[in-house]
């Protein structure tokens, strides 16, 4: 690849770029009187201004008045509990997804062509099919919420009712309440190996219907 | 029941699978579908029992006059012997053959003993009713196949529909 020339953005003042069939012309190239209209900067009044006009537009409009009359969800437990789903539930996916997408969907056509509703064939041949999978990502899940600490740590506050087992070891070990923090720690250990062997378990458990489904099942597409 | 499909086109991406194909088969007839492989026999298939939808204003498919374009899979009543059956492998024969009876919203569906006795026929009519209480995975291929075909007959289709060839 050349290299580019230092001036190159400026000389390409008037190239249009295409997204997805949109032209979109740099805002580098746009001109300088558009651009303070735009932002009410300049010599032209901020009121007239389409931040301005947006911003009253906005005002009553739903996220700023629920964020004026709501007091929020972060710092409560709602919001660790929304944590942990956030950095868990790739687990959750990443179990399922292969699984599946090795199964397809024949056996969910079958059952719909039977007459079957959608929640009947959810509950009664994608639940079942998936069922083992589905706690093996729970199990992962479980192990993972214990451990984690930076966006939990973040979302609690530092509020003593909303630690979870890391946070409130982290505080104890820093007010030098040795035997607490590590009774906290070993706790969690043990947990941490509860979680283990449920692991092995499912995994066990899990690993015989997708063999016999191999066998099973003959080659699929 | 009639089956009537008017000029009907299937478009993946740029590739025509259908191009404006119309077919007309009476009640009672038997009809198969020959052609190379990929020819679309598979997606016209689809496209009549609604596991699939033609292109958005491309033709209809009637059954009995009665336009079922918009109609789901379940409701279209066409019983399926698929490619590679899909039977059920957490269900025992019994249950797969008798999962469309009970499937039933609960006004029409079946005593249990009815079921019993339905699906007894049934499987007597396939030859297996010894084989009850066994998983699909202890089955052989032809076993398979005509659970399948029990499954499907179970909720009294007024077409039955079969991909592919029997392969006992």
């Amino acid at each position: 690849m050349p290299a580019a020339p230092a001036n190159r953005l400026a000389s390409n003042k008037d190239k249009v770029y295409r997204f997805n069939g949109l032209s979109v012309r740099p805002a580098v190239s746009m001109p300088r009187k558009r651009i303070s209209r735009a932002t009410g900067y300049a010599n032209s009044s901020p009121r007239q201004s389409w931040l301005w006009r947006f911003g009253t537009f906005a005002q009553g409009w739903w996220p700023l008045e629920f964020a004026r009359s709501y007091s929020g969800v972060v710092f409560t437990p709602m919001a660790i509990a929304l944590a942990s789903i956030f950095v868990t539930f790739p687990f959750v996916a990443r179990s399922l997804i292969p699984l599946m997408e090795t199964q397809g969907c024949d056996e969910e056509v079958a059952a719909l062509s039977l007459g079957a509703s959608g929640f009947r064939t959810f509950f009664k041949v994608t639940l079942p099919n998936i069922k083992w999978a589905l706690l093996y990502g729970v199990i992962l899940c479980i192990a993972r919420s214990f451990g984690e600490f930076g966006a939990v740590s973040v979302v609690s506050g530092h509020i003593d009712s909303n630690d979870t087992m890391p946070l409130r070891n982290e505080k104890l070990w820093n007010e030098y309440n040795n035997q607490a923090a590590f009774t906290i720690a070993s706790l969690l250990t043990l947990l941490a190996a509860v979680a283990l062997v449920l692991q092995l378990i499912v995994e066990r458990k899990r690993g015989r219907p997708a063999m016999s489904a191999v066998e099973g099942e003959g080659t699929r597409r | 029941m009639s089956i009537e499909v008017c000029g009907v086109t299937k478009t993946f991406n740029r590739f025509k699978a259908l191009d404006n194909v119309s077919l007309k088969v009476e009640t009672g007839e038997l009809v198969s579908l020959l052609g190379p492989s990929g020819c679309g026999k598979t997606t016209l298939l689809r496209v009549i029992s609604g596991m699939d939808t033609a292109d958005l204003g491309s033709g209809a498919i009637l059954f009995d006059g009665r336009d079922v374009s918009g109609d789901e899979i379940g409701k279209r009543r066409i019983g399926f012997v698929l490619q590679h059956y899909a039977l059920f492998k957490h269900l025992s024969v019994f249950e797969n053959v008798a999962f469309g009876l009970r499937a039933k919203a609960w006004r029409q569906r079946l005593k249990e003993q009815d079921i019993r006795a339905k699906v007894g026929e049934l499987l007597q009519l396939v030859q297996l009713q010894n084989f009850a209480s066994r998983f699909p995975s202890q089955l052989s291929g032809g076993q398979r196949q005509r659970v399948a075909l029990a499954r499907a007959l179970a909720v009294e289709p007024s077409v039955l529909s079969r991909r592919a060839f029997w392969r006992a």
